[in-house]
């Protein structure tokens, strides 16, 4: 009982740490902008101000930013996919090289594509516009995609190795004996390290989700993500945080799903069920 | 088929080597010679190696030495919080209950804001005025007046790194969470039988296993770190209590146009951080003896 | 097999997704020796969002079509500078601030306008030398901006003030007697965090105690006692310290924040404001002060204002293929009636005399008089042109600035260490 009332109390505190900024986020969103600096300070949006929402959304025809705000969402959508889809694919055939095969050179191949996770954005930012550039890929989804795969793929393919090598040699040579390939030896140990692809899905989409500095040189306009868009919601003399902080709390419903979806993958002991050998 | 096994390997890797030689070696090959250049786009005409003067210089500025000691604090703190936050939580939520899930959700919300928002949301739980901290600390009767946070350097580089904690311990929690769901059950079962402490549970099974998780986690939480910029230019701008070595780059690549120097500074970045990242392997393979 | 194929599937489905995402971002740009039937890029920020209808209009009479893009302010400039380093146009047409010309009139990245405008234009257009670079002007401003004084006017004469400052003597005493009188504690607004706003009230104040910051050849005017620029800081640190009447919270205000403030009737004076914010503080639905804020010249030593401008022009990157084009579009965007909507549809307050005057006469120039009277004593911050390494020494100034306000530096010290910074520079070059 003792114990209950312990997880209780630390579930409690954890969602307090993370949903109480957004709580405030969300209050500022439904408030108009001269409520906001009114005092004393109200913790509740009360009269609530649903005209962020409804010019971002569309409802209110007149200064509707829906057109550019659908486009961004979905730009952030089919980019952070894409990312996800392309890294994971990497990251197990590149993770299960490095964690179960020996092969010349492999560790400071390992090593140099580790080294890269350390190298700030603006290091490499204008080499890399040239090369965009001459790849004709500026402002599409596909140069968008590929920096961000080469920008996440390192820490994808050593969560994905670490996964691997936790699992049990004699598992796979079990699954080897009856002549099968190694790619098929592949396939049988990866729904043991399930959590772990789940991990590095999750990770690859909502790093790709919250980037900023790439898609602002990269993606400039027929490819601007959300997290571009919000920015231009400030004038030369005010800062339109409501719509700021209303089109924030829209911009994390899609992270949110993607979890609810992919967490019963992450958690819930898929690995004790799948040894069968 | 012999020939096939030794090419297999490098097959599995080729899709990333593609990608990471296009868009990454090549062009931190390019960083790095420029690096050794004068170049600054006021002056095209005017490039030539100067080798490592760009580093002299950085290394004698006051100003990047100031910005490169806040980033060791932020570095510092930040591992700190995210390592116990981001393992609290992952051992939360590695045990079943109802609603699980959805917890989840709420734990990741922070990482996927977009940074820009994240800065408003904290600009206004700061504001000296209108902010609720000082509310809610005035409430309780903790402060006697309205705390400017983002004023005093030591305070705000505080708040600074509260705000980049908040928004980074989800990648720490996620990645030890996945690893506790991949500890066979049986494991610990044993252990209990044996009527092993919980305290010993986690020394002996939880902390082996999770130790190359953690050697991941603290790296990314360490990479993030030194690279801290969006948090701070939207809640302090440039101050130089709080100017991170990122942003003092940015200022000299971006706003000075001295791409030299610019380049240099981040090689330099990326030099500490990965010296960084090799104690936390070593401490793993002293550990353990095993590799990464 | 099945996991082979799955995988097998994946990479074909990523790989078709690849190619036709990759086709469609290769679109043909077919060169004819007409403009029309062209496109052009135009980058601005989002307050230079153009109503829809005036580039449907351009297009109808030119068959020049405008592909407008907006990114926030901060981020303009990073784009260009990549863009640029890179060797390709980061738009046909860009928003090109008065604080550029400096530094890429030396990396010599835009074309040079003097060709597409007549002298008449030129002439009618007072902020132009600002963006004129050894002889070439680099951009054409669209909007204009120059700093002047708002007073909450129902303040002061509840503190028994009615006539208003002209003088910064004036300025202090009355803001220390709205003080006294117990009406506001904190009557000034100023930003004091390190951003970009916080450097500006200190130009204007240096220009109005009759000073410049620099001599004709960059060397730093303001680290002696009885410089304008010494007397300028002072009266910001003084007012925050000694007579309290700018509020300490100001070193982690920005210029949006000071802006807020006073149009909810917070502050009493904004001192150095953008001039086009008399359309925001006197529109009833969005300021509470719509009745008691007005505009003054900014109050100068012995009553002789002076004023410095920070227009926004467009400018064409040399890099662009469609120049021609794009001189047409700026051309077409600066004459009278276009000026004037967009005046009435985004609120930005034209540069030329002309349109100025004529929107005065129909009575729809907010603060009218009071632009009028000021418009022709607008300056540039630096006579010889803004130089290039401006953005250094801005960011210098706010980030001392901010320094000095919370106490970590003296005024000395921080002055000397802005100096001593610009004449490193000088030395250098």
């Amino acid at each position: 009982m003792k114990r209950k009332i312990g997880i209780f109390i630390s579930i409690l505190l954890i969602l307090f740490w993370s949903l109480a900024p957004v709580y405030w986020a969300l209050r500022t969103s439904l408030m108009s902008s001269s409520s906001l600096i009114q005092k004393p300070l109200k913790y509740l949006p009360y009269p609530i101000n649903i005209e962020n929402y409804s010019q971002l959304l569309g409802f209110n025809s007149s200064q509707s930013i829906w057109p550019q705000f659908e486009s961004a969402m979905l730009n952030s959508i089919i980019s952070a996919t894409g990312t996800t889809l392309i890294v994971i694919v990497i990251a197990i055939l590149a993770g299960y090289a490095f964690g179960r095969l020996e092969f010349v050179g492999k560790n400071i191949i390992f090593v140099s594509v580790l080294v890269t996770m350390a190298l700030p954005a603006y290091a490499v930012m204008i080499p890399l516009y040239k090369i965009i550039i001459s790849l004709h890929l500026i402002d599409t989804q596909t140069g968008i995609i590929l920096i961000y795969t080469s920008a996440f793929a390192p820490l994808a393919v050593w969560l994905m190795r670490s996964f691997f090598m936790t699992i049990p040699k004699d598992l796979e040579e079990s699954a080897m004996v009856d002549g099968a390939s190694r790619f098929r030896a592949l396939c049988t140990i990866l729904p043991m390290a399930a959590p772990g692809l789940i991990a590095v899905a999750l990770l690859t989409f909502l790093n790709s989700w919250s980037q900023f500095a790439i898609p602002l040189v990269f993606a400039p306009t027929n490819a601007k993500p959300l997290t571009i868009l919000i920015t231009e919601f400030q004038g030369k003399s005010f800062i339109n945080y409501g719509l700021m902080t209303a089109a924030g709390i829209v911009t994390i419903i899609p992270p949110i799903l993607i979890v609810l979806f992919l967490n019963r993958y992450l958690i819930s002991g898929l690995t004790a069920g799948s040894v069968k050998g | 088929m012999l020939l096939k096994k030794y090419i297999f390997p490098y097959l599995l890797i080729l899709p990333l080597i593609i990608i990471m030689i296009g868009l990454v070696f090549y062009p931190v090959l390019v960083t790095f010679t420029d690096s050794f250049k004068s170049m600054s786009l006021l002056n095209p005409g005017d490039e030539r190696f100067i080798w490592l003067s760009n580093y002299y210089t950085l290394l004698h500025d006051p100003t990047v030495l100031r910005t490169l000691e806040n980033t060791f604090f932020y570095f510092l703190l930040a591992i700190v919080g995210e390592l116990i936050g981001g393992l609290f939580i992952a051992m939360v939520l590695n045990r079943k209950f109802r609603g699980r899930g959805l917890v989840l959700a709420a734990v990741i919300i922070p990482w996927s804001l977009p940074p820009v928002v994240n800065g408003i949301i904290w600009k206004w739980i700061y504001d000296p005025s209108t902010g609720v901290l000082n509310d809610i600390l005035m409430n309780f009767h903790i402060i006697q007046s309205n705390q400017i946070w983002l004023g005093n350097s030591t305070l705000a580089l505080l708040c600074v790194t509260l705000v980049h904690i908040w928004k980074m311990i989800p990648l720490t929690a996620v990645i030890l969470l996945a690893t506790l769901q991949t500890i066979p059950k049986d494991l610990y079962e044993a252990a209990r039988m044996d009527g092993s402490s919980p305290i010993n549970i986690f020394r002996f099974i939880t902390l082996p296993f999770l130790k190359p998780a953690i050697v991941i986690s603290l790296t990314q939480s360490t990479i993030a770190a030194i690279n801290i910029f969006d948090e701070i230019y939207v809640l302090t701008g440039t101050n130089l209590g709080t100017r991170s070595v990122l942003l003092q780059n940015y200022l000299i690549a971006f706003q000075q146009l001295n791409l030299g120097q610019g380049m240099a500074l981040s090689l330099m970045i990326t030099l500490i951080t990965v010296l960084i990242s090799i104690v936390y392997v070593l401490w793993l393979r002293i550990g353990k003896g095993e590799k990464m | 097999m099945k996991g082979y194929r799955k995988t097998a599937f994946l990479l074909a489905v990523i790989f078709a997704i690849t190619m036709l995402v990759s086709a469609c971002g290769n679109s043909s740009t077919g060169n004819s020796s007409s403009t029309s039937g062209q496109t052009i890029n135009v980058l601005l920020p989002p307050w230079g969002n153009f109503p829809k209808s005036m580039l449907a209009q351009f297009k109808k009479e030119t068959g020049i079509t405008v592909h407008l893009t907006t990114m926030s302010w901060d981020d303009i400039h990073d784009k260009i500078v990549t863009s640029s380093a890179a060797g390709v146009a980061p738009a046909d047409v860009t928003e090109f601030d008065w604080s550029w010309i400096g530094q890429f009139g030396q990396a010599g990245w835009y074309e040079p306008l003097n060709k597409y405008f007549s002298s008449s234009v030129i002439n009618d257009t007072k902020t132009m030398p600002i963006f004129k670079y050894k002889g070439n002007y680099l951009a054409m401003p669209y909007s204009n901006d120059f700093r002047v004084t708002y007073i909450n006017k129902s303040i002061f004469n509840k503190a028994g003030i009615t006539k208003m400052p002209t003088t910064p003597e004036e300025l202090m005493n009355d803001a220390v007697q709205v003080k006294n009188k117990g009406v506001f504690k904190y009557p000034i607004g100023l930003p004091l965090s390190a951003t970009e706003g916080t450097a500006t009230p200190w130009y204007l104040l240096t220009k109005s105690f009759g000073g410049d910051l620099f001599d004709s050849n960059f060397k730093p005017e303001f680290t002696d006692k009885n410089s304008a620029g010494y007397k300028a800081m002072a009266f910001i640190i003084s007012g925050l310290k000694q007579q309290k009447i700018i509020d300490p919270a100001a070193v982690s205000l920005k210029d949006t924040d000071v802006i807020s403030n006073f149009q909810h009737g917070k502050t009493a004076v904004d001192l150095a404001g953008w001039v086009g914010n008399m359309s925001l503080y006197q529109n009833k639905a969005k300021s509470t002060v719509a009745n008691s804020a007005v505009m003054i010249p900014t109050p100068g030593e012995n009553g002789k204002s002076r004023t410095f401008g920070l227009p926004e022009g467009l400018g064409i990157p040399k890099a662009s293929t469609h120049k021609e084009a794009a001189a047409k579009f700026i051309q077409w965007i600066i004459q009278p009636k276009q000026l004037t909507e967009i005046y009435s549809s985004l609120g930005l307050l034209p540069n030329r005399q002309s349109v100025l005057q004529e929107l005065d006469k129909e009575g729809k120039l907010s603060g009218g008089k009071t632009v009028i009277k000021v418009m022709p004593t607008v300056e540039p911050l630096f006579k010889q042109g803004a130089p290039s390494w401006y953005l250094k020494f801005s960011t210098d100034v706010s980030t001392t600035i901010n320094q000095m306000a919370s106490g970590s530096m003296s005024i000395d010290a921080g002055l000397k260490h802005i100096a001593d910074n610009v004449n490193q520079i000088n030395k250098n070059n």
